[in-house]
């Protein structure tokens, strides 16, 4: 049986890599713009605050309160055959970041907006580190 | 009745049959329903002077030039907002004849959606084919979790929804089955032959949570066209009588690649485009006798019930309960079929079925004398599109 490899984050994407990196040491980073303070996520070229370019990577928080979220029955991609049913959750975080990650636990349908949630981080290889969001 | 602007006029129509399963290339199948449009408006195709292409790849104008034999095209474009181009497309085709910049403006969809890469196929492909907006969000952000196509993108909304306004999810099942019971009457539909009960609907599979399977919308193979002229020589033409855009507009969310950061996820491209096209064309909600509504899934037909102000939040499911939304109620909707169960041409569909029924030959699903219609595109990440016309 053909076996497809799990999509990953691109490592050689350059603007990602600092939250990629981020994930390895279990942080969570978001830009900040070196002008005018503001928080952005996802990350982008530009500010649209002051239109500026540059800016420094902080670290936020690892807790907060689902947002939203799926419950996913039917695969999209052959490598989550054997995960379904599977949650994805967007998980608010205390600044105003809506960070993305799955479900920790095969209980999917218990997930509702509001829950307190604390990130965790799986190993996936050398590079990668992917999020995981636990119920508090 | 006289409107603020009306400017243009669609003068013809074309579509391809509506199969699953076809020999045909995206290509032929769209220059099959740009011919039909013209046979149908009773114009030389060799005299379009624009055309433009809404969402997908399949085609470029030099593909109409050859096929039509056009002599002097003087204007193309591609819209890009997934199902919210087909209508934003014949906004931009009105402005293009109003402006003289070109004179007949052909505006099309389709492809082989069912026969090419399908959404739904779980083909790993998918990830890296399509070109979605945000890429980077996408295979950064999105793929490494399992968040692979729209289906699961809009689940994001349909959830936050329910939660913020207790909405009651029968709402969806009402779209679907009033959906199905339209197919019934026309003659291109899918599923024209196959009934559906609230029993098949409740026994109908979770795909994502809250979207069951009869809440989401077919693929097709197909194609339709529109041609449209400016309004003083739409009226010389014999064929048929035009229907006039009496205004339209497109909109975009904020943070149009990304929903989950967006303030609200509830508000849409449609929430900012509705007020404006109402304004522009002139029009109030309470004078539209029909509305053909992108219905990608069921869910965001309730949604831009509402947002376009028809209903307040929330309270869709009530609005389209003891049959409102169905033929002979006040807002009959997608009297087609729609995406759901007649066919997914992009939303263009929506547009032939509103001129049919202005021109009053949408035959067994007829709304009684229907004067002014609206379309709506949803496309993308929450991008959106609405045109009034009128006969
Ligand atoms: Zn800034």
């Amino acid at each position: 049986m053909h076996t497809y490899p799990r999509p990953l984050p691109d490592t050689d994407n350059r603007l990602y890599l600092p939250y990629i990196q981020g994930l390895k040491k279990q942080l969570l980073l978001v830009q900040k713009c070196l002008h005018c303070a503001d928080l952005q996520w996802p990350p982008r070229e530009f500010c649209p605050s002051c239109n500026k370019s540059e800016f420094d990577w902080i670290e936020v928080q690892q807790e907060g309160e689902v947002y939203t979220y799926s419950i996913v029955y039917r695969a999209p991609h052959p490598w989550f055959n054997s995960k379904v049913p599977y949650g994805i959750v967007i998980v608010e975080l205390e600044n105003g970041v809506r960070m993305i990650g799955n479900y920790f636990e095969e209980d999917v349908e218990n997930i509702e907006c509001g829950m307190k949630m604390k990130a965790q981080f799986e190993h996936v290889n050398d590079d990668i580190t992917v999020l995981k969001w636990k119920k508090v | 009745m006289s409107y603020k602007t009306d400017a243009a006029a669609i003068v013809g129509v074309g579509e391809t049959e509506y199969v699953r399963g076809t020999e045909k290339t995206g290509r032929q199948l769209i220059l099959e329903s740009a011919l039909a449009a013209c046979v149908d408006a009773g114009v030389e195709p060799e005299s379009v002077d624009g055309v433009i292409m809404a969402a997908g790849n399949m085609i470029t104008n030099e593909d109409f030039i050859a096929a039509l034999g056009i002599r002097d095209l003087k204007f193309h474009s591609h819209i890009k907002i997934g199902g919210a181009s087909s209508v934003a497309g014949l906004i931009v085709a009105a402005h293009i004849v109003a402006s003289g910049m070109a004179s007949k403006v052909l505006v099309t969809a389709g492809g082989n959606s069912y026969s090419g890469l399908r959404l739904g196929s779980g083909d790993p492909s998918l990830s890296k084919s399509i070109a979605w907006p945000g890429k980077d969000i996408r295979t950064n952000l999105e793929y490494p979790y399992g968040m692979v196509v729209p289906m699961q993108w809009y689940s994001l909304h349909a959830n936050r929804w329910f939660y913020e306004t207790k909405a009651d999810p029968k709402g969806m099942e009402i779209v679907s089955l009033t959906t199905r019971k339209h197919a019934h009457l026309n003659k291109k539909a899918y599923f024209r032959n196959k009934t559906l009960t609230s029993a098949d609907y409740t026994s109908s599979p979770f795909l994502v949570k809250p979207f069951r399977l009869l809440d989401i919308c077919l693929e097709t193979d197909g194609a339709a066209a529109v041609l449209v002229m400016n309004s003083k020589e739409a009226k010389r033409l014999r064929k048929h009588s035009p229907v006039f855009i009496a205004g339209g507009a497109e909109g975009h969310p904020d943070s149009p690649d990304d929903l989950s950061n967006r303030d609200s996820i509830l508000s849409m491209g449609i929430t900012k485009a509705a007020p404006r096209a109402f304004e522009i064309a002139g029009i109030t909600k309470d004078e539209v006798d029909f509305a053909q509504i992108y219905d990608c899934f069921t869910f965001i037909v309730l949604r831009q019930l509402e947002e376009m102000g028809f209903c307040a939040l929330g309270e869709s499911p009530e609005f389209v309960k003891d049959g409102r939304i169905e033929l002979g109620g006040q807002l009959p909707i997608n009297t087609h079929g729609g995406l759901l169960s007649q066919a997914h041409i992009t939303g263009m569909n929506h547009v032939v079925e509103a001129v049919h029924q202005l021109r009053g030959d949408a035959g067994k699903a007829q709304v009684e004398d229907a004067r002014i219609g609206v379309v709506t595109g949803y496309g993308d990440f929450g991008d959106g599109s609405i045109a009034i016309l009128h006969n």
